[in-house]
């Protein structure tokens, strides 16, 4: 099932170059884009503003099948506290275009599922699919703004696969 | 704190881990929050450090603020414990931070 949650961070992380490539952050001195897995990077006291954090939270498997279904759930947590320009008041807006750019990444609901512990990358047989994502309300916490999205991941355990 | 990344797709996705290196700052003042009260609970405990000292560090590491130092922060080592932030503030006189006071937890594994 690892590489079913790799699969859906690299996917994502991928079309979020596409949806908005202005959306970048400085994380151990690299730039790369706004979105990050909370379980591989390191512990932070606070909520990192304008990127989605991805928390793999439950996990379930069908073995009925004739591969198992293994069925993760991903919370995709942002929030933001505006633009320094605009003062913070603009927090709503851009908690509204992060909705949009996450409803962006999340289609397709599918990506071919690959094997990242090999270099290159080797794909898979099969696809990492997904239901449409639940948003939460927005969630205010003094001057900041964000939400929850919820997705249910699904993915078939190939043979041989961990 | 975490040494540079190399935007590699395996750092990202927790399968290497980078490097680490230790940023010594002083002068700091511990002090001990809660005692331990029961068995297997964590220690709690703050860190008061010279504002001029975490300037310089923030300065050779080229980061915008204070804060950013911190986020990016694994943990605090005392002694041969590591300890994680759990909460930053700051002391500021005419408007220039004199003191940062940091709260720690000292990483552990907790029971479910």
């Amino acid at each position: 099932m690892q590489n079913a949650k790799d699969s859906f961070y690299l996917a994502l992380r991928n079309r979020l170059v596409v949806v908005n490539p202005a959306r970048t952050m400085l994380l151990r001195g690299v730039l790369r884009p706004s979105i990050l897995v909370e379980e591989a990077e390191p512990y932070t006291a606070k909520a990192l503003p304008d990127l989605f954090l991805l928390r793999w939270t439950a996990l379930a498997q069908n073995q009925a099948l004739p591969e198992a279904l293994v069925t993760l759930e991903c919370e995709i947590h942002y929030v933001t506290d505006g633009t320094q320009t605009g003062g913070g008041l603009d927090r709503g807006r851009m908690l509204e275009k992060m909705d949009a750019d996450l409803t962006a990444m999340l289609a397709p609901p599918s990506t071919p599922k690959q094997d990242s512990t090999q270099t290159p990358a080797v794909v898979m047989q099969t696809l990492v699919f997904w239901t449409d994502p639940v948003f939460t309300a927005s969630i205010l916490t003094r001057d900041r703004i964000g939400r929850v999205a919820t997705v249910t991941v699904y993915s078939y355990q190939e043979q041989g696969e961990a | 704190m975490p040494g540079p990344g190399t935007g590699a797709d395996s750092e990202q996705i927790g399968l290497a881990s980078g490097s680490f290196e230790d940023l010594p700052l002083s002068p700091a003042v511990i002090r001990k929050t809660r005692d331990k009260m029961q068995e297997g609970a964590a220690n709690i405990c703050e860190v008061l450090l010279s504002a001029s000292a975490v300037a310089a560090k923030v300065g050779a590491l080229n980061l915008d603020s204070a804060d950013a130092l911190f986020v990016m922060a694994t943990g605090v080592m005392i002694g041969t414990k590591l300890f994680l932030i759990e909460a930053v503030a700051s002391t500021e006189a005419f408007g220039q931070a004199y003191m940062y006071r940091l709260q720690l937890r000292e990483a552990m594994p907790e029971a479910l």
